[in-house]
């Protein structure tokens, strides 16, 4: 599903990635993790395009990086995000179709694909509230029924119990392992919570100096 | 074509959500668009008016029986407050004057009793010239029988003619400017409150030129906003005008053409596709930079 080979990324004179190596087979789950500052999001960022390698090669479902539009690319992609990212302004429902109409989702399909998904994290009637109404916990589902509009086969999670309590967090991870199985997802989540690691076993990849290494 | 149904209601949100800039660059677009129109139809509509006016200007002399026009001409172009003489026969001046009198012939026939319009002097002064104190001097000259001479009202309408011309460039500009940056800076306003749902609809898949299309059309509708009524209401406007000027002066406005439909319809899309290319210019870096 996601391979990188030899890849380099530089912000400056800086290289955060030098010539790294990672695979993610299809249907896998897999965290990374590594110090602050080692280039764990830089690895996310690469694959949705916010940042592009300067050496090596980067493949997503087989195709190099560069044969992508970068809003198809983006559209296969479910992302979750440490701070959630919900729109305040929105409530839960108009934050979730947000993600749908832009992936080209409408009407009774989204409707159908929406109430399955809340109901599944638990927010059934919820639709109408904001984000400000919700604890960290809800937000995060929230956030999770929104990567998961337009039935993405890659979820990428940047830290995404890293704004949670110890229970609220093992809880979204619980719910996250529990859909990759349901929802057959290729599962990328960066974290540095190593007893959350070890509950929730999987493939875990360490980035350090610029390498990436199965550890 | 859902997709970018999606992003044509946001638009509409975004000019609700926004409505004092968008009522701000709306006014700005109606002056800008309201002066120019002005402009437009006036310079169309008053442009034999000014000819006219201009023709006014140049002062006329006369030749006495026994002398040949031709030959005054060569001698006065070598003064040196003269510019310019040349000959106007009698019937390239009743040609000029013909459009004057399209409805009453028999005043036009007055003016040619006894023959044609005797032969006369065209002459351009240098700037600055007294033409009072010059006529008096050519009145005294043997060989000129009558000299012609700018009226005072011919010199002021020039006066307010040139003025005209010249500032209402100038305000045009500004306006046009004005009207311009305002348009840019709603957008860019807009851009920069939205930009944290911008970034995250582009990593959700969005269609960057989709995003761009949302607040190109919220230019649109800031020209549509501003633009349509200006145009609408300098067309009324001037045809009123026209209206009165041919009923209050019918030998001088007779020929003056009312609003024509394609220019109409140049001024009524005039406003659209300047809110549409301000925001274009707004938004095309930016959503480049975000994607």
């Amino acid at each position: 599903m996601i391979r990188l080979t030899g890849a380099t990324v530089r912000y400056g004179r800086r290289t955060v990635l030098d010539e790294a190596d990672f695979h993610l087979p299809e249907g896998g789950v897999a965290y990374v993790t590594g110090r602050s500052g080692a280039g764990k999001s830089t690895l996310i960022k690469l694959i949705t395009q916010e940042t592009s390698a300067v050496g090596g090669e980067v493949r997503v479902e087989g195709r190099p990086l560069g044969e992508w539009k970068k809003h198809h690319l983006r559209r296969r992609i479910g992302i979750l995000f440490q701070a959630y990212e919900l729109l305040e302004r929105k409530t839960v429902r108009e934050n979730i179709a947000l993600a749908a109409q832009v992936r080209g989702l409408y009407g009774e399909e989204a409707e159908r694909h929406m109430r399955r998904l809340l109901a599944r994290v638990g927010l059934e009637g919820r639709e109408r509230e904001y984000p400000g109404e919700l604890s960290g916990g809800e937000q995060q589902r929230v956030a999770v029924v929104r990567a998961l509009m337009g039935q993405p086969k890659l979820v990428l999670a940047d830290e995404p119990t890293g704004n949670l309590d110890g229970e609220t967090a093992a809880e979204v991870m619980a719910l996250l392992h529990e859909l990759q199985r349901e929802e057959r997802l290729t599962m990328l989540i960066v974290t540095h919570d190593r007893e959350l690691m070890a509950r929730f076993p999987a493939a875990c990849w360490e980035v350090a100096d610029g390498k990436v290494r199965s550890g | 074509m859902r997709e970018a149904g999606h992003f044509v209601r946001e638009a509409g949100l975004g000019m609700a959500r926004n409505w004092r800039a968008t009522a701000a660059a709306g006014l700005l677009l109606f002056l800008a668009i309201l002066f120019l129109s002005f402009a437009v139809w006036f310079r169309s509509g008053f442009a034999d008016l000014y000819d006219y006016i201009e023709d006014q200007l140049t002062m006329k002399l006369y030749v006495a029986e026994g002398y040949e026009t031709d030959k005054v001409a060569e001698a006065i172009a070598d003064m040196s407050v003269v510019e310019r003489a040349d000959k106007v026969t009698g019937e390239e001046q009743l040609a000029a004057m013909a459009r004057f009198f399209q409805n009453k012939p028999r005043l036009l026939e007055a003016f040619s009793e006894d023959g044609a319009i005797p032969d006369a002097i065209s002459l351009q002064l240098a700037p600055g010239t007294d033409y009072a104190q010059l006529a008096a001097a050519f009145g005294e000259m043997s060989g000129i029988e009558k000299v012609v001479y700018p009226q005072a009202l011919a010199e002021q309408a020039a006066r307010w003619a040139s003025f005209a011309q010249r500032y209402g460039l100038l305000l045009l500009a500004l306006f046009t400017a004005a009207g311009f940056l305002t348009v840019f800076l709603a957008i860019r306003l807009a851009l920069l409150q939205r930009s944290r749902e911008i970034r995250l609809k582009l990593l959700l898949g969005a269609n960057p030129r989709l995003i761009a299309m949302q607040y190109a059309l919220e230019g649109l509708g800031m020209g549509l906003l501003g633009g349509v009524p200006a145009a609408a209401l300098s067309a009324g406007g001037y045809e009123a005008l026209a209206a009165a000027l041919r009923e209050e002066w019918p030998s001088v406005f007779a020929g003056m053409i009312g609003a024509t439909a394609p220019t109409l319809t140049t001024l009524l899309a005039v406003g659209p596709l300047f809110g549409l290319l301000a925001a274009y210019t707004a938004v095309r870096g930016w959503i480049r930079d975000a994607a």
